[in-house]
């Protein structure tokens, strides 16, 4: 590339879109514009559930799936990932250069249905894996950036991949979300009692619940010179993910983290542009709500508000880039799109712009807006043509600064670990060494003991009973500990240990300090409980509780809420298993967040939690200067 | 109430102390902890929603009864004392 790195924008190079209604991006605006929905009825013997319910469930998958390594079978969400990806890729009319190119996968439960509850978990099941099975068939040489960051995950994936090509880390990236539909999302769902029996309502006086759907949604961004744009080109002008640090499943009643996230891509732009904000609107009573609070806040009231969820239902680690793509075409042509369900009867406290039918509109930049459990909400900016793009340059100044002096660090990093020889500490060797002295704060547990800054901290306990031992000896006092998943309460008990020596306020509410985890087994552990209370028959109680535990930025959420961080929080999923590999993959994704102006200081590392006897978790806290401790 | 029943009542009120505690992982409260008339949401023992999602499959899986809304919860939920009343009164095992 020429252009220098103060000069590279994300512009959208291609999109397809799967959904139920059809096979590609144009036909599936075309469709919902004529007011089609995906969402239908189904039985609940269908998948051995305990009530009817309703979903847009894909029936038209294609046979051009097929795998390249032919000794693989893909998995329902790996077929829809790969045909989408294949789509989007064809219309770039050349080959990506593998090495310049990022995979950035987003799904809430990826392959969770091949998941039994008296068997071992196959790989498959794992996001990371995920991910990688999809690069492997594509031929991408770089490993892949897995986003599961709940409901929000596929524009915090949109995000991720205009971070990485302003700041240089590839030209191409290539998001996709997929979400596949499973008895193990819609039993949960219900024991949520969150699903409607009818078609959703969003924003209605009568809305009942939501619609869940499924759908494999991909847009390839690439990096461009803002002279270079033309007035049909799409661009991330701007992004952002804030927390509620309220609940880790109801949304805050204030709209906090949905104000904040918008608050931060208005920043630099006139409302007067704004077509339109493409909205979460998932019509559970508190969504809405939430969502109409956080648009009077920030100021909104007078832009259009579309919820398109009464047309897919609510397809979750899809939804943030499918609803991108259906918006990017709406606005394409012009039209507002209706609020398919809405019932004309508003029911939220705020008079937003919703309405059931299409309208006009000649502007051309949008918001999506989402938010998720773990209290994540997050929102990107889109704009078409130059004018914004030359608007965007200012913001991106302190971006890219950023960028380059984490590229020095990187660069620094990388040469000691060339000269060190090979010092991979794996868990193992750890549990014999200890945890190598080092100038940021740093806790590292593991079932075979506690390290403070390396140095080893006495414990009553080991093995299973020494993530409890932490939280007694610390004295926390958090009853909500004994609540939490292995997870959450492993990843709780680090940052607290951590923070406890930092001899900082705390409990006083920020944004300025991002909460970054990487995982790679994320919430399998109680993903297997989770299934272990729908085995069909007399046994079949779905646990609410270890339900909302089943997704892996769970653990971020939980931070947040202790400490009150209205910052950024995002969950990463890899398979890298050597301790290089990982503070490699770290080192990506805490530079990419840092990218936001907001954040100075991370909370950040490995997170792991596989079963009893095996867990990890290694956290430190970072910021730009000090990126190469990591 | 003659004291057969009252005896009954007693045992399902300890019964069903012990099932809300597993139920709801209150790791550091004991049943005593627990006054029967005292509110069991807002302050006090710290409930929140999930904890009432996850009440309403204690009392299918132990006794039977499906709440057909959340929102019917709200009264029955109200104290372990008003909870063991309604399952007296509507248990089907």
């Amino acid at each position: 590339m020429e252009e220098t790195l103060e000069h590279r924008v994300a512009r959208v190079a291609a999109h397809h879109a799967l959904t139920p209604l059809a096979d590609g991006s144009h036909d599936n605006f075309r469709l919902i514009s004529e007011g089609r929905t995906a969402v239908t009825a189904h039985h609940a013997a269908q998948w051995q559930l305990a009530e009817d319910f309703m979903a847009g469930i894909v029936t038209n998958m294609p046979d051009t799936h097929a795998c390249a390594d032919t000794t693989h079978r893909p998995t329902r969400a790996e077929a829809m990932a790969l045909h989408s990806i294949r789509a989007a890729m064809a219309q770039l009319g050349t080959a990506v250069n593998p090495d310049r190119t990022i995979l950035v996968v987003s799904t809430t439960k990826g392959n969770i249905d091949g998941l039994q509850p008296d068997k071992p978990a196959p790989d498959a099941v794992r996001l990371g894996h995920l991910a990688d099975t999809l690069c492997h068939e594509l031929g991408i040489t770089l490993p892949p950036i897995t986003v599961s960051n709940a409901c929000t995950s596929g524009v915090c994936a949109l995000i991720a991949a205009q971070r990485a090509i302003e700041c240089g880390t590839c030209d191409k990236a290539i998001v996709c979300g997929v979400e596949a539909q499973s008895r193990f999302i819609v039993s949960g769902f219900q024991s949520l009692h969150a699903l409607s029996p009818e078609l959703c309502q969003p924003f209605s006086a009568n809305r009942q619940g939501l619609n869940v759907g499924e759908a494999a949604a991909t847009i390839i961004l690439e990096a461009a010179h803002p002279s270079h744009l033309t007035d049909s080109d799409w661009l991330v002008a701007a992004g952002a993910i804030r927390n509620d640090a309220n609940h880790i499943s109801g949304p805050s009643r204030t709209g906090e983290g949905s104000f904040r996230a918008l608050q931060a891509v208005l920043q630099g732009t006139d409302t007067g542009l704004l077509a339109f904000v493409s909205v979460h609107g998932t019509a559970t009573p508190y969504n809405d709500e939430m969502e109409s609070i956080a648009i009077e806040r920030a100021g909104l009231l007078d832009v259009p508000v579309v919820s398109l969820k009464g047309y897919f239902g609510h397809t979750m680690g899809a939804a943030g880039v499918l609803e991108t793509i259906i918006s990017i075409e709406a606005a394409n042509a012009g039209i507002i799109p209706a609020t398919h369900g809405y019932d004309g009867q508003p029911g939220v406290s705020r008079p937003v712009g919703v309405a059931a039918v299409n309208r006009r509109t000649d502007r051309h930049s949008f918001i999506k807006l989402i938010s998720g459990f773990g209290g994540v909400n997050a929102a990107i900016r889109m704009s078409r043509g130059r004018q914004d793009a030359l608007g965007t340059q200012m913001l991106l100044a302190r971006a890219a600064d950023t960028c380059r002096r984490d590229d020095d660090t990187c660069r620094n990093a990388a040469n000691k670990s060339h000269t060190a020889a090979d010092t991979s500490h794996t868990a193992a060797e750890t549990c014999r060494h200890g945890t190598p002295a080092s100038a940021t704060p740093t806790i590292h547990i593991t079932p075979c003991g506690v390290w403070l800054n390396g140095t080893p901290l006495p414990m009553p306990s080991h093995g299973t009973d020494l993530i409890t031992a932490c939280y007694r000896t610390a004295a926390i006092g958090y009853p909500k500990f004994y609540k939490m998943d292995p997870l959450c309460r492993l990843g709780f008990v680090a940052s607290e240990l951590l923070l406890q020596t930092l001899g900082e306020e705390r409990f006083a509410a920020r944004d300025d300090r991002a909460i970054v985890l990487l995982s790679r087994s994320g919430c399998l552990a109680t993903d297997r409980r989770y299934a272990s209370t729908i085995c069909p028959g007399d046994d079949y109680f779905p646990s609410p509780s270890l339900f909302v535990y089943t997704l892996p930025n769970i653990v971020a959420g939980e931070i947040a809420i202790r400490n009150k961080y209205h910052g950024e929080t995002a969950m990463y999923l890899s398979e890298a298993i050597t301790p290089e590999q990982r503070r490699h993959e770290l080192r990506r994704i805490a530079r990419l967040s840092l990218t936001d102006a907001a954040t100075t200081s991370l909370l950040t590392g490995w997170v792991d939690y596989e079963d009893a006897q095996h867990f990890e978790a290694h956290l430190t806290i970072v910021g730009a200067a000090t990126m190469d401790s990591i | 109430m003659n004291k057969a029943q009252h005896d009954l009542m007693e045992e399902l009120t300890q019964q069903l102390k012990q099932q809300v505690i597993e139920a709801l992982n209150l790791e550091e409260v004991a049943p005593t902890d627990i006054d029967n008339d005292a509110p069991l949401f807002g302050e006090g023992l710290g409930l929140d929603s999930i904890d009432a999602l996850e009440l309403i499959v204690l009392m299918e899986k132990e006794y039977g009864i499906k709440l057909k809304t959340p929102a019917e919860g709200k009264a029955i939920f109200k104290s372990i004392s008003t909870m063991a009343q309604y399952i007296n009164d509507h248990r089907t095992k």
